[in-house]
């Protein structure tokens, strides 16, 4: 019975965060490595730890008020990579699957045995950047 | 019918042939691993031997379809052994620098502090709008403002998008404005163009390396890497440039500023804050050392007075 409680609660609850959400489309990380972050903010804590080329989901979140966001502060998306809900930079992210680093030279990439700390500090490396571009007006 | 027989006789030996010598062997990999990537028409061959059948075929007409077979299948193998190769591939001189300034900048991310809690400071647009100006179009370029002392400005060697660090404990100092800042970083500009850093590192076999592939040796050499890194910091926090680089970067900067005489005596009026802070500052009378020196540089864009 205590089970049957339990999985009641458990539906309910899931039930409840899928109805604020809607699946907008399926991204990719463009970056040689990025954060989702807990907040829409760059310098908020880390989630999880992205690879280029890593699919991510992006959702449209709707609020108690009805209003519904794609993008928050500063140019961020609501998204979702494996169990991790959080938030990443839209411009770090692109409809088709990046031609990579890591993809294009895999052997020479594996051979710098790069660890956990260098992968976290790479994510980190492109939170911190400021990123421009001139154009012809 | 006689070919049926022949072919029943026939099939059992060849079911349990040998692998052709016509595919190419894969290496890079255990044989398990590579059994694995081989397509079904080279898993076919390996079990079919065309060539001990070779009577049989001739007689059905057969001999066609089966050179096709055996044609199909070695070109697979050797698109896969191409691939494989592929795989070992160093970074080509367009890639290769980029990544490497980001790997040292992720390996030197305690001593240079840049992964701290700053806002937004514009910079990005201001340095979009000052390249604009100065009619540089379609450059993608990332700036890094590190939180220490032990860097000033520097242009890293990139070559798709060009990277910038900035030390904010140096700006902070010298209390810079947005415009004085893109001067600075204009400077740095000018120096990853010229290739300055790049040309000051010189690790035996880098060049060779660069671009090419490690195929068919044993392992990569990952030393090279090590040092190249080694000679970044030789160069971010000790060398620097010379005498000779500092003038044709000054000149380079009095040609391109002096169509806006603003940005020229702005230019010139940050020379001189920064050769005050070098002579007055402590903390930052290495500048010297990595930029030689403003003082000089005021020198060589002052006009020069002809004696009548």
């Amino acid at each position: 019975m205590k089970k049957i409680i339990l999985l009641f609660f458990l539906t309910q609850a899931s039930a409840f965060a899928n109805s604020n959400l809607r699946l907008l489309k399926i991204s990719y990380l463009k970056n040689t490595f990025g954060h989702i972050h807990q907040n829409a903010s760059r310098s908020s804590t880390s989630l999880t730890t992205l690879s280029c080329g890593h699919p991510i989901k992006v959702y449209e979140v709707t609020n108690k008020a009805g209003q519904k966001f794609t993008t928050f502060a500063s140019g961020f998306y609501y998204v979702s990579a494996g169990n991790y809900y959080g938030y990443i930079q839209s411009s770090f992210l692109v409809d088709k699957k990046p031609n990579c680093f890591q993809k294009k030279y895999p052997k020479f990439f594996d051979a710098l045995s790069l660890e956990i700390t260098d992968f976290y500090y790479w994510g980190r490396l492109y939170d911190q950047y400021s990123q421009g571009k001139s154009t012809v007006k | 019918m006689k070919n049926l027989i022949q072919l029943t006789i026939f099939l059992p030996f060849v079911l349990f042939a040998q692998t052709p010598e016509k595919v190419p062997p894969v290496s890079g990999g255990t044989k398990k691993e590579a059994d694995k990537s081989k397509s079904l028409e080279e898993k076919k061959l390996e079990l079919v031997r065309f060539d001990k059948i070779k009577k049989v075929l001739e007689e059905d007409q057969l001999l066609e379809e089966a050179n096709k077979k055996v044609k199909k299948a070695s070109f697979k193998g050797r698109k896969r052994a191409d691939w494989n190769k592929r795989r070992y591939n160093i970074p080509n001189e367009q890639d290769f620098w980029d990544f490497i300034s980001e790997l040292w900048l992720v390996k030197r991310a305690s001593q240079l502090q840049w992964d701290f809690e700053k806002p937004n400071y514009g910079l990005e647009l201001a340095f979009k709008k000052f390249l604009e100006k100065m009619g540089h179009y379609e450059v993608s370029f990332k700036i890094l403002v590190v939180n220490s002392p032990r860097i000033f400005h520097m242009g890293l060697p990139s070559n798709k998008e060009l990277i910038f660090v900035l030390s904010l404990p140096f700006l902070r100092t010298m209390d810079l404005s947005k415009s004085e800042i893109c001067l600075l970083l204009f400077e740095d500009f000018k120096r990853i163009k010229a290739a300055l850093f790049k040309n000051k590192i010189k690790v035996p076999q880098l060049k060779k390396m660069v671009g090419s592939n490690f195929y068919n040796k044993k392992t990569f050499n990952k030393k090279i890497i090590d040092q190249t890194l080694n000679h970044y910091d030789e160069i971010v926090f000790n060398k620097g440039f010379n005498f000779q680089e500092q003038f044709s970067v000054t000149q380079q900067m009095d040609l391109m500023l002096k169509s806006d005489l603003k940005d020229w005596s702005k230019y010139y009026n940050l020379l001189q804050k920064i050769d005050d802070l070098v002579k007055n500052n402590a903390l930052f009378k290495d500048y010297n050392k990595i930029y030689p020196s403003a003082e000089l540089q005021m020198n060589w864009l002052r006009p020069k007075s002809k004696n009548i």
